[in-house]
């Protein structure tokens, strides 16, 4: 916004006429300064935020396990799983919510169907172009 | 039935006194919420302004709605103002002021070859400022589609004639640009392809060579270890379809990695060479 009204200096509106007034380049270079910053990298913890919330030590260790694969398994490999939530991310998130014996089984069963063999069962999610498949018991 | 005829006898009584609000009152409005910081609010009525005011009021609407469609980061919005703008105004140093917003517009939204055409519009020679400027955001729009020796002739004139600590700076950052996008990711997939995590260390990743490397290494020995102390057509039933998804992977994204760190590289060095103009002028 800063940023933006010292360009918009330029283009103020002065009654019915606008006027000119920028004499340097500090603005533009600003601009462009801004234009050209890379983007932010986000941390693997950050991407996943329900791997921060944990109830239990047990729950404390599969999120780090999961953050493990995340980050030195699943960031190596093609995209492979059919599913949205991928067979990762549908791990963490039954065990968060059933618990981790009903978690664990859910996960397992899931495991057992991601092979795209039997596509016409699952809805499809178009942004994603993946299967539709979320936790449920 | 009486409440509504009650209601309805009041509503057409009070139509001859009762109004809504007229043009310069939601101006005020509008102004007041520019003022007041109330973005969304200012936004909402500026438009109403443009909409039912016609050409009354519409540069100081058309240059208040780009200015908090860009606040928002909503540079196309933006963009289609400027160009309003562009197409209304009265002298060339507006046209130039709203093109160039157009332009900054543009190349935040990472097209600069759009930035281009619209640069390439304008006439070769104009006035200062207006010169150094078209020659800044030419030189950045080169820049982003790697013209570098196109961007170097655009931006070398913004130094003064003499040589300064500030022009060898930004001879030498060029030199580097020119460097970091020699790196072809073609190269990169073709190493990994050969030894694993190559192609990542190449792009300047220890740590996802390393990772790679490590993985790969382990499934290789693996197989290996399966093949003598079973056979190899367990191995190969075991370990392949692992070894195939991360040994491909590998290669995949060591593409990948090489254009998102050339991206990021190329981008970090136009900073700097922002700086060494700033400092210049």
């Amino acid at each position: 916004m800063i940023l933006w009204s010292l360009l918009a200096v330029n283009l103020t509106a002065q009654g019915h006429t606008l006027k000119t007034t920028q004499h340097t380049l500090q603005p533009d270079i600003a601009m462009l300064s801004q234009a050209f910053t890379p983007p932010a990298k986000p941390r693997v913890a950050d991407q996943f935020s329900l791997s921060k919330v944990n109830t239990n030590e047990l729950q404390t260790v599969l999120s780090g396990l999961f953050l493990v694969y995340k980050s030195f398994f699943s960031s190596q490999d093609n995209q492979r799983c059919s599913f949205h939530p991928s067979c990762s991310e549908f791990g963490l998130e039954a065990v968060k919510k059933l618990g981790v014996v009903k978690g664990v089984i859910c996960t397992c069963d899931r495991l057992t169907r991601c092979n795209g063999f039997s596509p016409e069962q699952y809805e499809i999610d178009f942004k994603m172009r993946r299967l539709k498949d979320p936790v449920s018991w | 039935m009486k409440r509504r005829l009650l209601f309805f006898l009041c509503w057409i009584s009070a139509s001859g006194w009762l109004g809504g609000q007229n043009l310069e009152q939601t101006l005020a409005f509008a102004r007041a919420q520019y003022e007041a910081g109330n973005t969304l609010t200012a936004l909402k009525t500026y438009q109403r302004v443009l909409f039912f005011g016609g050409n009354v009021h519409r540069d100081e609407s058309q240059s208040q709605l780009a200015t908090l469609h860009a606040s928002l980061g909503e540079f196309d919005r933006a963009a289609f103002y400027y160009d309003l703008i562009y197409q209304s105004a009265g002298t060339d140093s507006l046209r130039y002021e709203a093109l160039f917003h157009k332009t900054a517009s543009l190349m935040l939204q990472q097209q600069p070859k759009k930035a281009l055409l619209e640069l390439l519009a304008l006439p070769k020679n104009l006035p200062e400022p207006w010169q150094s400027r078209k020659r800044l955001y030419l030189g950045a729009a080169h820049f982003s589609i790697r013209e570098f020796e196109l961007a170097r002739q655009d931006l070398l004139p913004l130094f003064g004639a003499e040589d300064s600590a500030q022009k060898a700076e930004f001879e030498k950052l060029f030199r580097h640009a020119e460097r970091v996008a020699r790196k072809s990711p073609k190269t990169a997939r073709l190493l990994s392809m050969f030894f694993p995590g190559a192609g990542q260390f190449y792009a300047g990743d220890v740590k996802n060579g390393l990772n790679s490397l490590l993985l790969n290494g382990l499934l290789g020995y693996w197989f290996v270890a399966t093949g003598i102390n079973y056979s190899f057509i367990d191995a190969g039933a075991t370990v392949t379809p692992w070894l195939f998804r991360y040994y491909g992977g590998g290669i995949r994204k060591a593409g990948e990695i090489l254009e998102a760190k050339q991206e990021e590289r190329l981008k970090k060095t136009f900073q700097k060479v922002l700086q060494t103009i700033e400092v210049e002028r």
